[in-house]
């Protein structure tokens, strides 16, 4: 392959259970999860061209899900995680059906709207802990086997999982499909003046993000062991927007740097001084402003080969 | 008739932009619609090309009423749209803007996993129309490289790829210097017989050379329509249009 990044940083993916340190494990487990979540939101933002500020409701979906089931005694992740998926997908049909009747600041607007309105349904939602949210008791059971109470075991899950997806993903945005929405992002007028009709392809662009959240939701249920209204709250849509941005948008492998930069970012500086969000925000005003193309056009040989062709 | 517009009325807000426009298209045919800035010419592509919605009259293509037809559907039943401004993928490369023209031809996009680069009928058909237009050697440069000509080039390029019957030109040689503009006509003058185009252009030598007929347009009306030969002769033409060209010169 002539690709050392990807496999470098999967490589090095792999050693960090072997420090032996739980809360590193765990740590680095939640920023997989969020990377999941980040390259979600990539799909519809870097190559669609489709700013959503309510992506939350769907990881929120997706972690719900989990939570709902364990109440009613379904705990097989077999079952679990592809409901988790589902039920994002369901949900991501009528919100992108209607929001993408919108575009530019309205669609921010409208998806930040039906956000709020999943918010409120699960801080009123009794059975689930309403404002407080639940804990869950176990994690998900693969077939009767309860090994990914393991946090190790249960890093690699979502280490194969972020493998996945990110191999799911890079097939998806070089396939016919993928370079239709790239063409939509870049010239809608004109891929309609081609015979496109460009909103079946946005909504279904809008079903896969919201899906991939989903599952990462489940993830991250799984991980925390509770869900609250907090996975659905607009900041964790705009947190996981800042994700994207930072790291790149429009490839792949930019939203796991940005997921792991501003996690471990966060997980620092808040361990030297409460106040470290006066010290995150202007730090990420110089990234955006000194790397327009975010963390991932700083490493070397990746200057935009595409543009330079000639 | 392939293409036949009747009465069309367009107004935006108080002004009239288009007041009861019709003409006629004929298979294999250059028709070139000339007239002053302003003159609504792009308004009238514009509906015939299913941007806008004429609020009288109709338009038919092939016999078949299209005026409530969208601008796919349109396409889909053969009428390629060039833009007055560039209108093309920047982030593409040539070769990749080709192929979206092409695949929209054959069925659905709804293809997740094959590479889209990976038919060969689909690259070696996109090739031969570069070869056409003369921007065969370009096909890996990303479309943002391009000069402002070839990326005109490749918008008709990516047009001739879908096998339209009628083009809709609107000022294809708009911007270009001498030497573009004279590889653009040559072109068009070479696919003239092959599709049927409609053709805005402000470029008076464009015009005679590429059209068989004229519409004259002068603030949203038809004032002539003829032979190109008649209507360099008509005495409203003249004042209203040529005659400013001439004493600007």
């Amino acid at each position: 392959m002539k690709r050392p990044l990807p496999i470098l940083l999967f490589g090095l993916l792999l050693l960090v259970p072997l420090c032996g340190e739980v809360f590193y494990t765990r740590l680095f487990s939640r920023i997989m999860i969020h990377a999941i979540f980040a390259i979600s939101l990539d799909l519809m933002l870097g190559y669609g061209g489709m700013v959503s500020f309510g992506h939350a409701a769907f990881f929120g979906a997706g972690a719900y899900t989990v939570g709902i089931l364990s109440l009613h005694g379904v705990s097989s992740a077999l079952i679990v995680w592809p409901a988790a998926v589902g039920v994002a997908a369901l949900l991501a049909l009528p919100i992108g059906a209607l929001s993408l009747r919108t575009s530019g600041a309205y669609f921010i607007m409208i998806t930040l709207a039906f956000a709020q309105i999943v918010y409120y349904f699960a801080f009123g939602l009794e059975s689930c802990g309403g404002s407080d949210g639940m804990r869950l008791a176990t994690r998900n059971t693969v077939g009767g086997w309860a090994g990914l109470a393991g946090h190790t075991v249960y890093y690699h899950v979502v280490w194969g999982c972020l493998l996945a997806v990110f191999l799911g993903c890079r097939r998806l945005v070089g396939s016919r499909f993928g370079f239709v929405i790239g063409g939509i992002r870049q010239n809608e007028a004109r891929m309609g003046s081609l015979g496109y009709a460009p909103f079946g392809y946005k909504l279904t662009c809008f079903v896969i993000a919201a899906s991939i959240a989903g599952l990462a939701g489940a993830l991250i249920a799984n991980e925390a062991l509770y869900v609250s209204p907090s996975f659905l709250h607009w900041t964790q849509s705009g947190h996981v927007l800042v994700m994207v941005i930072l790291g790149g948008m429009g490839t792949l492998l930019g939203p796991i740097l940005g997921a792991m930069a501003l996690l471990l970012t966060e997980e620092v500086l808040s361990s030297f001084t409460e106040h470290w969000m006066i010290v995150l925000g202007p730090s990420l005003i110089v990234v955006v402003l000194y790397a327009r193309r975010g963390l991932i056009s700083l490493l070397p040989g990746r200057r935009e080969a595409r543009a330079d062709a000639s | 008739m392939l293409l036949e517009a009747r009465g069309l009325v367009k107004h935006f807000g108080a002004m009239t932009a288009t007041s009861s426009v019709s003409l006629a298209v004929k298979s294999g045919e250059v028709h070139a619609v000339i007239g002053p800035n302003g003159a609504g010419k792009t308004t009238l592509l514009a509906q015939l090309s299913g941007e806008l919605t004429p609020d009288e009259g109709a338009v038919f293509f092939e016999g078949r009423a299209i005026t409530s037809l969208s601008v796919p559907r349109r396409a889909a039943l053969g009428i390629g749209r060039v833009y007055q401004l560039t209108s093309i993928f920047p982030d593409y490369t040539v070769i990749e803007n080709m192929l979206l023209a092409h695949y929209s031809t054959s069925g659905h996009s709804f293809r997740f996993l094959r590479g889209f680069g990976a038919d060969a009928g689909a690259r070696t058909h996109s090739l031969e129309v570069l070869d056409q237009v003369g921007l065969v050697e370009r096909a890996s440069v990303a479309a943002r490289a391009l000069s402002h000509g070839e990326q005109r080039q490749l918008e008709l390029a990516m047009m001739l790829a879908l096998r339209p019957k009628l083009l809709l030109l609107d000022e294809p040689t708009a911007g270009m210097g001498i030497e573009e503009t004279e590889r653009v006509v040559g072109l068009l003058s070479r696919l003239k017989g092959e599709v049927a185009m409609l053709l805005v252009e402000h470029d008076m030598d464009a015009v005679f050379e590429l059209a068989d007929r004229v519409t004259v347009l002068v603030y949203g009306r038809v004032i002539a329509e003829g032979g190109v030969d008649a209507i360099r002769r008509d005495p409203d033409v003249r004042r209203a249009y040529l005659g400013d060209e001439e004493s600007g010169e």
